[in-house]
């Protein structure tokens, strides 16, 4: 079998001439993933931007804002060894300052080295929490030990032996934590972001329907087949140089979607994280990996179909079909039957190498000079 | 040369070329010539080795177009026009040339001046970056035609070049393939255009699944009908034809009204012997004409009436 790989590229490159002629497709390829890519992060992150915003205990924090004129302070056997000035400011933010054996509510602290407390909606950065409770809190940038956090966020903490429950924790080091559930917050980004890995190993399959469609089917609707398949080209180079044509814009066009994705999303989540998510090992491994394989089954299938069908639409209608068996995946991932964890990515990848080299293997057979002039409908 | 020995293909139980049998000489232009539906387009697609034949064999400038490694060796040497001329009319015309080009490997600067020279022979050189779907007809088949040639290929291989043309581009594209004559080039012409086979063709195959008769049109016409030399007379009289049968090299005569047919070996030689006895014997003659029979007559007598 010959093959040549700038024989490849000539063809291709022709029909990367077409598509670039033809707006529509270009619209078609472009614009619907980068929209996707757009309006998920946006359409999910913007309504959480207010809780994700109060998480972020820093020093910008608008500190009127968790003001309350309902705010009061319990302080139980006066034990406090320095306050600074808690009728108007309502804050222990001197350096140091020692809290001990006091029930507190709504107040922000920062410096101190909290002890034997309970605390209920404070803030507390910069700071030692020991032997205490702290219910609905926001803990950042502090030591913790022997405590426990309800209902709370920590950040940019370490510390041993904790309690917490529904607290979120980035960027944190800490032993012995016990979890009693799932975080909310962290659960709900992982599906979500599942999701988002699913539809974005879906795209490169769906996308080449169109364009696929149009470089086999149109030209064979076209009658320029004949005429292309007298040039001392071989049926490989002519095969692979139309899936690379379909190949490249898909690819492209996903890569451009995921870029702009991960930004949207690493604008939107960063404050509370503080790291970036995306692209982490299992993302990379689904765009580099996983989504052109997804591609190269999208296009031998509709090499496949082109030699059955003589109708564009009739080819798209059947090459949207291949949507379902991800559609399958998309639905028991979000059934949580299996975790899309970096080995089950693996797996997929490696079944899809098989799956792909079955197809291609089939395309191939079915994209043969004589049977496209004879048998091709 | 292009020598064909047996060839056949079959379409499952349908039979569309049964054992043809050509030989064509480099440099000529040859016709092959049959009803629809006759084998000429997979006789065509055999010999640029799109479709395998089930039988028989065929060789272009001696590679085998069953063997492998010669299939790309004929694809390089031979450019093809299928019956529709299948541009990509969404490209401009220099982009369709250059596509051909690069695929049948022309070297850079080559390819530039050929597409150029080819486009101003077609004088669209101003129009090369105009997408093709807006030139007419005529000027689409021109331009698949030269798409064929650009690689300068040594057999060139035309299926049905003028079917659906209008008159006009009938004619601007059998005049651009007339001047393709010229060069030394062989061209291989499926039509069923029988004036075009005329005028263009060197050499004629009447074909219909099998290959009924083959040479110039000429001399398919002499297989058929004997030489006839025709006399027109003023003064007709039933004493003439008598008086010419008897003459050498006549084989026979037949008067209808003012006219003479006069079946001969050779007309060069007999006509002046008829004339000279006609006048001695009194006979005005007005006018002598050997008879001709155009491809017509003899495709006619060869299909017409078996179809």
């Amino acid at each position: 079998m010959r093959l040549r790989w700038d024989k490849v590229w000539i063809v291709a490159r022709k029909d990367l001439w077409e598509f670039r002629r033809n707006k529509f497709i270009i619209y078609t390829m472009l614009i619907t993933p980068i929209i996707m890519a757009m309006l998920v992060p946006i359409g999910t992150f913007i309504p959480l931007k207010d809780v994700l915003v109060e998480a972020n205990v820093g020093e910008e924090f608008d500190y009127d804002r968790v003001h309350t004129p309902f705010v009061f302070v319990t302080i139980d056997q006066n034990n406090i060894d320095m306050y600074h000035d808690l009728s108007s400011n309502m804050s222990f933010y001197q350096e140091y300052a020692s809290i001990r054996n006091v029930s507190i509510r709504s107040v922000t602290f920062h410096n101190c080295i909290i002890v034997n407390t309970t605390i209920e909606e404070a803030i507390i950065w910069d700071s030692v929490i020991s032997e205490s409770v702290v219910t609905s809190g926001m803990i950042t940038d502090s030591f913790i030990l022997n405590s426990t956090v309800w209902h709370g966020r920590i950040a940019g903490s370490s510390g041993t032996n904790i309690t917490t429950n529904d607290a979120y924790r980035t960027d944190s080091d800490l032993y012995d934590v016990h979890l009693p559930a799932e975080l909310d917050m962290v659960a709900f980004y992982r599906t979500l972001m599942d999701s988002m890995l699913i539809l974005f190993v879906m795209l490169p399959a769906i996308l080449p329907t169109v364009l696929a469609s149009y470089s086999f089917i149109g030209e064979k609707q076209n009658k320029s087949l004949e005429p292309l398949l007298a040039t001392p080209t071989s049926d490989m180079e002519l095969l692979l140089g139309k899936s690379l044509s379909v190949f490249i814009p898909t690819m492209t066009s996903t890569l451009v979607a995921f870029i702009l994705f991960a930004v949207l999303v690493d604008y939107f989540t960063y404050s509370f994280f503080h790291e970036i998510m995306i692209p982490d090992a299992r993302w990379i491994v689904a765009i580099v990996v996983i989504s052109p394989l997804f591609c190269i089954m999208g296009i031998m299938i509709n090499v496949l179909i082109s030699s059955k069908v003589s109708d564009v639409r009739a080819s798209q209608q059947i090459g949207s079909l291949v949507v379902l068996p991800i559609v399958a995946l998309f639905i028991m991932s979000s059934m949580q039957l299996f975790a899309l964890n970096m080995m089950m990515l693996l797996v997929l990848a490696l079944f899809l190498v098989g799956l792909d080299g079955l197809v291609f293997w089939l395309s191939y057979k079915s994209f043969k000079r004589e049977k496209i002039l004879v048998e091709w409908r | 040369m292009i020598t064909t020995k047996g060839l056949s293909r079959a379409f499952g139980p349908i039979l569309a070329v049964n054992k043809l049998d050509l030989n064509i000489q480099d440099g000529q232009i040859f016709g092959l010539i049959g009803p629809n539906g006759a084998g000429k387009t997979t006789t065509i697609r055999m010999l640029t080795c799109l479709i395998e034949p089930t039988l028989g064999s065929a060789q272009l400038d001696g590679f085998d177009i069953r063997k492998e490694d010669d299939k790309y060796r004929i694809r390089e040497i031979t450019g093809l026009l299928p019956e529709s001329p299948g541009l990509y009319e969404t490209l401009s015309a220099y982009q369709n040339l250059e596509y051909y080009a690069d695929l049948y490997d022309m070297d850079p600067t080559v390819k530039d001046l050929s597409i150029e020279r080819y486009l101003r022979m077609l004088g669209i050189w101003d129009k090369s970056d105009v997408t093709c779907g807006t030139f007419s007809r005529g000027m689409k088949q021109k331009l698949a035609i030269v798409r064929a040639l650009i690689h300068e290929p040594k057999y060139l291989l035309l299926d049905e070049p003028t079917a659906s043309l209008d008159p006009a581009s009938v004619a601007t594209v059998r005049e651009f393939i007339s001047e393709l004559k010229t060069k030394k080039r062989t061209i291989f012409i499926n039509t069923h255009n029988l004036d075009e086979a005329e005028r263009l063709c060197d050499r004629v195959g009447i074909f219909n699944k099998k290959l009924i008769a083959e040479g110039t049109p000429k001399e398919l016409a002499l297989k058929l009908w004997p030489r006839r030399v025709v006399i027109e007379v003023r003064n007709p009289n039933e004493w003439y034809a008598k008086n010419l049968s008897a003459l050498s090299g006549v084989t026979f005569v037949e008067a209808t009204g003012l006219r003479l047919m006069v079946d001969v070996d050779d007309p060069g030689v007999r006509a002046p012997e008829i004339v000279k006895v006609l006048v001695e014997n009194g006979a005005e003659v007005s006018s002598v004409n050997e008879e001709v029979h155009n491809l017509e007559e003899v495709y006619l007598e060869l299909i017409g009436g078996k179809s």
